[in-house]
């Protein structure tokens, strides 16, 4: 069912798909079957670029939505996105290119994903969370409310370079509310990252760290796995 | 012997928050881990880990515990 109000310029969409009122699709979106789209989504958007952004930005071709997806209402996934199935984009979270999220993932409400981003399966991502550019994120990971990555300790002043780099977060960690990612951490498979804890240094896997800066606490106990 | 160690650990904890330590007197039995002791999830999760390091014991594997008699009917003491 497409409501009178969406303006659906791609010729790709699949069976069954719901689009709402004043969303727009376009051509370069490619929708799998049984999407729905909430109102004022926005899928398949090109970036309008000035001279005030630093990095290089190329046109990064189609974005595809996988079967049985939700895009919520004001969410805005840019080109050059790839989104694997049954995956929820919640209300006004904004997906810039070049990001690949697997399956089954839940992008909650007003999450933010910059550029050059790869999100694996069955990761969920809470309320107004920041994911840096360059990041990896693995399978199976949490990360809660609030949780705010930074990717460049230049603070910009020596362009998009090398030295910018987001995060490597490994399968099953776990990151509490509040928490901030320095530039390049690298967070191991089932660690824990205590609420408000700002991370300088790489976590090692399946511990908990907590504190400014976050320090070892303990190994994680059995009964705090997820795995 | 199994209360002294458990309280030994105990507080190696407190003293880690740098919190006083706790006396055989003060700690009871009875005591409750979060309202009488304080200890919050992070306190937990290191005491679960010295508690199965000492006696091989996961006491969170069948349930929460939150009282001092139910650590030490965990680890066999009580029953």
């Amino acid at each position: 069912m497409f409501a009178k109000t969406a303006l659906i310029y791609s010729k790709t969409i699949g069976v069954d798909c719901e689009i709402s009122d004043y969303s727009i699709i376009y051509e370069n979106a490619l929708l799998g079957r049984s999407v729905f789209v909430g109102e004022h989504a926005v899928i398949g958007r090109e970036p309008r670029p000035t001279s005030a952004i630093v990095r290089e930005i190329k046109k990064a071709g189609t974005t595809i939505i996988g079967d049985y997806c939700s895009v919520s209402a004001h969410a805005v996934i840019y080109s050059g996105v790839s989104i694997g199935p049954n995956t929820l984009i919640g209300d006004g979270s904004s997906i810039m290119p070049e990001v690949s999220i697997g399956e089954q993932v839940l992008i909650s409400r007003n999450v933010s994903i910059n550029s050059d981003v790869v999100i694996g399966s069955y990761t969920r991502i809470m309320d107004n969370s920041h994911i840096t550019g360059r990041t990896r994120i693995g399978n199976h990971v949490f990360i809660s409310v609030g949780v705010i990555s930074a990717n460049d300790n230049a603070f910009g002043g020596k362009g998009f370079c090398e030295s910018v780099k987001g995060q490597i977060i490994e399968d099953y960690a776990s990151i509490g509310v509040g928490v901030v990612l320095l530039p390049g951490v690298k967070l191991g498979f089932g660690c824990i990252v205590a609420a408000g804890s700002v991370v300088k240094k790489d976590v090692d896997p399946e511990t908990i760290v907590a504190g400014n800066p976050a320090v070892f606490v303990s190994r994680v106990p059995k009964h705090l796995r997820r795995y | 012997m199994v209360f002294e160690k458990l309280l030994r650990i105990i507080n190696s904890i407190m003293k880690k928050k740098g919190e006083q330590e706790l006396s055989a007197h003060y700690l009871t039995e009875n005591s409750s881990l979060r309202n009488d002791i304080g200890f919050d999830s992070l306190d937990l999760a290191e005491l679960t880990v010295r508690i199965e390091d000492e006696f091989g014991i996961d006491i969170f594997e069948h349930g929460n515990v939150d009282t001092i008699s139910e650590i030490l009917k965990r680890l066999g003491e009580n029953e």
